[in-house]
């Protein structure tokens, strides 16, 4: 029992903060989806260790957790969409405080411009190039674990990517005109 | 610019997904076009914007988090509606659902009684008379708090240890932005989560667990990942760790000589570890990932500045760090070989050692 709970310990602490980034990521780094990432993650790891941790292998645990995690991670963002959307209007209607050109500006500078960007990626496309890009996982591996092909994949990552170019390169020109105008 | 019809190929030779025949065509079709070079840089950039993101690391939270799963899986029942429903019940009150609403609750009750005390006391005729003041009418609640303080007896080291901030330990990241321009030192001393006396204990130096308002003995456990990446063998290394290395995270301090400095090691490290098939050199590859990304960025500038000499030197270097990057961590000696045989064609060490002087 012991050395079960050592082993669960070993497989927690390596895995735990790439999956809460993962799934920070993936619920669009906005404000407080590091504490929701927290709790998914958790969540997810309470899952794994009811349901057999000692009988999957260490890679396919791996793969199992951040399936899991995806997944909880969905649900989460489809019953926080439907809990905020009344919310959010109420907050716009009384909403005084509108950003000025330099408060814009410094957010853009801000380390989360990418993860903005990618909040506008379709969750598909968002969840491949993440697990390619911070997993370091193989096309296999990440077929694996979204379940689709690894022809998908391939064409998602893709996509992905010239997506944010794309966006990225428009918004360094919108930053650059503002620029010169200032 | 308008997109190559290789792009895709592009996308899948920096994600080391294609034959080795195909890859190799690609990189030829690289050298002669501008576009798919450009898309090549674009993609690593965003790759280094995605793979340096890095949440805030809360070894507290982590370490709570493993104990109520490990707690209450040996508290699980196998009757499942029940323990579900029980579950949520008590879930509610787990950090980090309400627990702060509910220290927020307590805090606001107890500043209330407090003020109320104070006001209740100002207003009773003997403090007045014990403590009269000519000079002030309608004494406020601070001047009679500090009058109430000079009368109670100064709280212990350790007690003033726990005021600070309970319950508001974020693990490194907070606790570093609270330490301000204290040495790696000092804030390696800070985060020991060793059980100091109470004789040892600075008052304006919070502990950890000080910081964290926890007083169980549960061990400070740090990610074997942090552990590998930053070297460190404890919770004080890794904060000494990730003190020194803040200031070259920053691309834009960096000057092309001192980069050219560095690759120059790591390009001798290369070519002195081709000792055999298999070889770990997973230290090189994650070196060559860091330059690869400063590579992109100083060459760019060299290139608007007109400095075609620096361009040029790190136009060379970039393809043999790429190279480099993509290697497995255990790559195949006809690799390591054929990597080794261009940087000596293109006498990369030597430009890179006048670049350095220069």
């Amino acid at each position: 029992m012991a050395s079960r709970d050592e082993e669960f310990t070993r497989f927690f602490n390596e895995f735990y903060p790439s999956l809460c980034r993962f799934l920070d990521c993936l619920l669009g780094g906005r404000g407080g989806s590091a504490t929701a990432a927290q709790d998914i993650a958790q969540e997810t790891f309470l899952q794994l260790h009811r349901t057999g941790f000692d009988n999957l292998p260490r890679e396919e645990a791996r793969f199992w957790l951040f399936r899991v995690g995806r997944n909880l991670c969905l649900n989460e963002l489809n019953r926080s969409r439907t809990r905020h959307r009344l919310f959010d209007q109420v907050v716009n209607a009384f909403r005084a405080h509108v950003p000025g050109p330099e408060e814009e500006f410094e957010m853009t500078e801000r380390k989360q411009r990418v993860l903005e960007m990618l909040g506008h990626l379709p969750e598909g496309q968002r969840s491949a190039l993440l697990l390619r890009e911070q997993e370091e996982m193989s096309y296999r591996e990440i077929a694996a674990v979204l379940g689709v092909t690894e022809a998908k994949v391939k064409v998602d990552v893709f996509r992905a990517r010239t997506s944010l170019r794309e966006r990225w390169g428009r918004r360094q020109s919108a930053l650059a005109a503002r620029g010169q105008a200032g | 610019m308008k997109d190559c019809n290789w792009t895709e190929k592009v996308s899948l030779l920096i994600d080391g997904e294609l034959a080795a025949v195909e890859a190799r065509a690609v990189e030829q079709h690289l050298g002669d076009c501008f576009a798919c070079r450009l898309a090549r840089e674009d993609f690593l950039l965003l790759r280094h914007q995605i793979s340096t993101y890095r949440p805030e690391v809360n070894l507290l939270a982590q370490r709570r988090a493993l104990g109520h799963i490990l707690g209450s899986a040996a508290t699980a029942r196998p009757s499942a509606s029940a323990g579900k429903w029980r579950e949520r019940a008590s879930g509610l009150f787990v950090f980090p659902r309400l627990a702060p609403a509910l220290v927020a609750a307590s805090a606001l009750v107890l500043v209330a009684l407090v003020v109320g005390l104070l006001m209740f006391l100002d207003k009773t005729p003997n403090e007045v008379a014990e403590n009269p003041q000519p000079g002030v009418a309608n004494p406020t609640p601070d001047s009679s708090r500090s009058i109430k303080q000079d009368k109670t007896p100064a709280p212990a080291p350790d007690a003033e240890v726990a005021k600070i901030q309970p319950g508001g330990g974020q693990g490194i990241g907070r606790a570093k932005s609270r330490a301000g321009s204290a040495s790696s030192n000092d804030l390696a001393k800070r985060l020991q989560p060793k059980r100091a006396n109470n004789a040892d204990i600075d008052p304006s130096r919070p502990t950890l667990a000080a910081l964290s308002g926890e007083t169980d003995d549960l061990p400070l456990i740090i990610p074997p990942r942090i552990l590998a990446d930053t070297g460190a063998s404890d919770v004080a290394e890794v904060a000494a760790f990730v003190t020194e290395s803040r200031p070259e995270a920053d691309p834009s301090s960096l000057s092309a000589s001192r980069h050219a400095e560095q690759a120059q090691q790591l390009l001798r490290a290369f070519r002195n570890a081709d000792a055999g098939a298999g070889a770990d050199l997973a230290y090189e590859r994650g070196r060559s990932q860091a330059l690869l990304y400063q590579n992109i960025l100083l060459r760019r500038e060299a290139a608007s500045r007109g400095n075609v000499a620096v361009e040029s030197v790190l136009g060379s270097l970039e393809p043999i760090l790429l190279d480099i990057a993509n290697l497995s961590d255990h790559p195949a000696r006809e690799d390591v070989r054929s990597i080794n045989e261009r940087m000596k064609k293109k006498d990369i060490v030597a430009q890179l050692q006048i670049a350095a002087r220069d």
